[in-house]
């Protein structure tokens, strides 16, 4: 079973939504699926949910995004490979406005993103951020079976078009 | 057969409604990605012709770590910061007021296998749509700037 068909089926039982924006450009170049956390958060109506939103949206329509191969790297990057490397895991950095936010998920394939958890960075301490992570792989897994995040080396164009790059 | 769920903040102009926290926090996010993307569209046109980020650096008083992390996302810049680095770049800013419209997107109840495709949108244009108007949407544009005087000693 692909990962694709999956997919599909996490879609139908609501544990997977996908994000089409509500902008009036048209289009889309990329896909990124969301767990019912992110989705209900991105629902609410106040100044963080809806930046989020903007900002998600931005990454589906295919705007550059920035990115950081080097686990522990990025800073101010949209998002960043995640230790151990070998598990395929990103996170997407919303930075502002504080407190910062955090989606870790994979690609399933390239410019296809699925972010399974959100976390606000500054509250968590390094065993928390591990914590984290740990359960982000195992939401995968639990979802996806033996299909794991797309992990095909350090090289940015794997994962995404329109990347911006500095390390 | 799958649900699917929009959210949209587009909104009609209604000069006697508030705005809700949504809809004021999406549009600032909307300016601030356009912001970057472009900064960052400058950039790389610049960096391929080999102008440096330690050459935006001088150019603009920075350290090149400030243009690192300047470069690497639009969080924490100020109205300032894109100035200064569009001038480093060469450019300035062009601007202009463009009117919202509605979201035309219609809540889809259930999706197909074409939801999933990355050209699939909730909404469509209606049949005023202008497809013209997209380039102006961007409503951001970075201009060459203008060459200054030379000041004859």
């Amino acid at each position: 079973m692909s990962i694709q068909i999956l997919i599909e089926k996490c879609l139908e039982n609501e544990t997977l939504f996908i994000l089409h924006p509500s902008a009036p450009e048209v289009g889309a170049k990329r896909i990124i699926y969301l767990s019912p956390v992110v989705m209900e958060f991105l629902g609410r109506d106040d100044f963080r949910s809806s930046r989020l939103l903007s900002e998600l949206e931005a990454f589906v329509m295919g705007d550059i995004v920035s990115i950081s191969m080097i686990p522990r790297n990025a800073r101010s990057e949209m998002m960043g490979m995640l230790e151990p490397i070998e598990n395929g895991l990103f996170d997407y950095r919303s930075r502002a406005p504080r407190p910062g936010l955090r989606l870790i998920g994979g690609f399933a394939r390239k410019d296809c993103f699925i972010a399974l958890g959100m976390y606000l960075r500054r509250t968590m301490n390094e065993p928390e951020w591990r914590a984290a992570i740990r359960e982000c792989d195992l939401a995968w897994a639990e979802r996806f079976k033996k299909h794991l995040p797309m992990m095909t080396g350090v090289d940015p164009s794997d994962y995404l078009s329109n990347y911006f790059c500095m390390d | 057969m799958t649900t699917s769920r929009t959210i949209s903040v587009w909104t009609e102009f209604n000069e006697s409604s508030q705005l809700s926290k949504k809809e004021l926090g999406y549009f600032r996010g909307r300016l601030s990605n356009k912001l970057y993307q472009t900064v960052i569209g400058e950039f790389r046109k610049r960096e391929s012709a080999r102008f440096s980020k330690a050459k935006l650096a001088r150019r603009i008083r920075k350290k090149p770590e400030q243009i690192t992390r300047l470069l690497a996302g639009p969080g924490n810049w100020t109205i300032d910061t894109v100035s200064d680095l569009l001038l480093g770049l060469g450019f300035e800013l062009g601007l202009s007021a463009i009117p919202i419209t509605s979201p035309l997107v219609s809540e889809p109840e259930n999706n197909s296998q074409q939801e999933n495709s990355p050209l699939r949108f909730a909404g469509m244009p209606s049949d005023d749509y202008d497809p013209s108007s997209l380039g102006r949407r961007q409503g951001i544009n970075s201009l060459p700037s203008q060459p200054q005087p030379q000041i004859q000693q």
